[in-house]
């Protein structure tokens, strides 16, 4: 028997329905990523989106040459500390520390003034950084998990309906985020050489922010 | 004008690639998660894919072409993931018992043959035949080279001949 070219094309579409058709449809595959997915993924993102502005301003200039009548303004944000950007139910976020990052071995700060009904869970190094979690002793999926960048720049991109808020710890700027219905909150900010994340599920924002400016070497 | 021709076409490709990931990484997330059983693990697989994904030809809008190209990556990955971290050799049989889902029942249709194949046959023909791609960018997506790529669209005609003369249904 001889399967011809034209046969598999023909059978492609309704072959591939059906595989489809054991997969759960998109509603039913929620899923909450974690912090460093996101921070993953950030370059990403965020490297097309700049190649793109960048194509686009040159559009732009080319098309400014052209004309001589139409001004064209771009948004220039090169000298932020924390940026934030929201559109299409998605928040990008990028924390320039103010300062150089580390030239000696660098140190993880420690959280002081945790909930006594939460105890340290794990931490982590990894390339530019360290973790710090804690969780509930009676529910470990209620955290506490601070993220500690001191090689540079950080940024990630965070789906879902954020509220932002500008507010200040130490006297520097700081973002905090809000997800609304879910109690998520993400308070970021840059202290000396190290940018800052902080997220948790079971924290007011006033303890955020209490933890936050009680940060000990 | 190039300037700006280039500028629109990234622009379009940069969209492309944030509706993917917008609308199917939760999915992708699914797929990965029943193979390797480990939400760790299975955010790893959806970053893989991504990578893959970021540098490939996307389908123009979101669709079922676009949700298959998706699904396949990510279960490729996955599989992949699965076999280094428990350094399993290459057999196809394994394949089909590490997926924790079974494939769709086969009914002696040709599509039917098709949907039931083994993942790595699956992926190589589909992606061929369903997606539109070239042997070279089935590899890219895969993680192989093109030559393999079109022995394993060979064999995996072979499968399918057997399995649908097994059954009679093409003579």
């Amino acid at each position: 028997m001889n399967i011809t070219e034209e046969m598999l094309y023909a059978a492609a579409p309704e072959a591939a329905e059906r595989w489809l058709d054991t997969l759960p449809e998109r509603e039913n595959c929620a899923h909450n990523f974690s912090l460093t997915f996101e921070a993953s993924m950030w370059p990403l993102l965020e490297g097309r989106r700049k190649r793109w502005r960048t194509l686009v301003l040159l559009a732009a200039v080319v098309a400014a040459l052209s004309a001589l009548l139409v001004g064209v303004g771009a948004d220039r944000k090169d000298d932020y500390r924390i940026y934030t950007d929201q559109q299409d139910g998605a928040v990008s976020y990028v924390i320039r520390p103010r300062e150089a990052p580390f030239s000696q071995e660098p140190h993880r700060m420690k959280l002081e003034g945790v909930p006594e009904n939460f105890i340290l869970w794990d931490t982590n190094s990894f390339e530019g950084g360290f973790t710090t979690r804690y969780v509930q002793n009676t529910d470990e999926k209620q955290f506490i998990k601070l993220y500690q960048h001191y090689a540079g720049d950080t940024g990630g991109t965070l789906l879902g309906d954020y509220q932002i808020r500008n507010i200040r710890i130490g006297g520097e700027d700081a973002v905090l985020l809000s997800l609304s219905g879910e109690g998520q909150r993400i308070l970021m900010w840059s202290s000396g050489s190290n940018a800052y994340v902080l997220a948790s599920n079971a924290l007011e924002k006033e303890d955020m922010i209490r933890l936050a400016e009680n940060l000990k070497w | 004008m190039l300037v700006y021709l280039q500028a629109i076409e990234t622009a379009e490709d940069r969209t492309r690639f944030e509706a993917m990931y917008s609308a199917y990484r939760g999915l992708m997330f699914h797929v990965a998660n029943r193979i390797l059983q480990n939400p760790q693990d299975a955010e790893d697989a959806v970053h893989l894919a991504f990578l893959s994904l970021a540098n490939h030809r996307l389908p123009p809008e979101l669709g079922p072409q676009a949700r298959h190209l998706a699904a396949v990556t990510v279960e490729r990955k996955a599989i992949d993931l699965y076999r280094a971290k428990r350094r399993w050799s290459e057999v196809e049989l394994e394949e089909e018992t590490l997926l924790g889902c079974a494939p769709p029942p086969s009914d002696g249709t040709l599509a039917g043959a098709m949907a039931a194949l083994p993942p790595r046959y699956r992926e190589a023909l589909l992606l061929k035949y369903y997606n539109g791609y070239s042997a070279g960018e089935i590899g890219e997506l895969l993680g192989t080279t093109a030559a393999n790529v079109r022995q394993i669209l060979a064999r995996a005609k072979k499968k399918l001949a057997a399995e649908l003369m097994e059954r009679g249904e093409i003579l």
